[in-house]
């Protein structure tokens, strides 16, 4: 099979199939903990900003903790992944 | 219904708009995650050469956009779980809620209300019973429209068989 081969014009991505031979472990690492600060904070600012929302609008109280606990039950399972990748990596 | 409506009204019904508008909106997070995983897939055999655990990085990835794309579904649907009329028995509230922090609230007498239409326009619509039902007002107040709610036909006859109560009972006061 013939390798495709894309020059980009930048030495180190001189083509598609070796654009992340220069990744060492630990640039992965920080890589990944990077994003997962960015995930965590999104979620946060989301958790923190839709409960406000929710508490001060919507008709019935229960109404809205109901929608607050789906919301932290679907984005639990992510972060546990995250964190215990991020832990053992 | 303490938090928006004074306790003295007596609430006949809440209406929201159609499904079928929260699922548009949400349809590119849930095609985001579908694409980011098949792009992962399709470029496991490359990159596995070239990171060490690539799998592990690739679930750790997918994790992060899935909750990333949880949080952007989570605060539509939060626009439209807010986004709702309230029909009760002397007024309707209306309560837009455009974005998260662009909020907007009215009512209306129900005994102002002059004229009632309603508007099905296109074939999804049609289908699936949605569409925009038009209150006017009299005066010089604007005129309402509640957008893309479900059984339109239905919502103008029971908004109409309200109007038509209260009517009745602004002429005909009950006398202590």
């Amino acid at each position: 099979m013939i390798e495709p081969q894309i020059d980009i014009g930048i030495p180190i991505f001189s083509s598609y199939t070796h654009f992340f031979e220069g990744l060492t472990v630990d640039t992965i690492h920080w890589a990944l903990a990077i994003i997962f600060m960015l995930a965590f904070v999104s979620f946060m600012a989301t958790f923190i900003i839709t409960a406000y929302h929710l508490r001060k609008y919507s008709i019935t109280k229960l109404y809205a903790i109901k929608a607050e606990v789906l919301y932290l039950m679907v984005a639990f399972p992510p972060i546990v992944v995250m964190v215990s990748i991020l832990v053992n990596y | 219904m303490a938090i928006i409506i004074p306790n003295n009204e007596e609430v006949i019904v809440c209406f929201r708009r159609h499904w079928f508008v929260y699922f548009i909106s949400a349809f590119p997070s849930i095609l985001v995650v579908i694409v980011f995983v098949s792009i992962i897939f399709i470029a496991e055999e490359t990159l596995s050469s070239q990171i060490s655990n690539f799998r592990t990085v690739a679930v750790f990835i997918i994790s992060a956009v899935v909750l990333f794309e949880w949080s952007i579904l989570f605060i539509k649907w939060v626009n439209y779980a807010l986004d709702i009329w309230i029909v009760t028995k002397t007024r309707i509230f209306d309560i837009e809620q455009h974005a998260l922090f662009f909020r907007d609230v009215s009512e209306f007498r129900l005994d102002r209300i002059q004229d009632i239409t309603v508007e099905v326009n296109g074939v999804i619509p049609t289908f699936l019973d949605f569409g925009d039902v038009h209150v006017q007002t009299a005066g010089k107040s604007r005129d309402f429209i509640f957008r893309q709610v479900p059984d339109p036909y239905g919502t103008r006859d029971k908004i109409a068989k309200e109007v038509d109560r209260a009517l009745k009972e602004t002429n005909n006061p009950i006398k202590l």
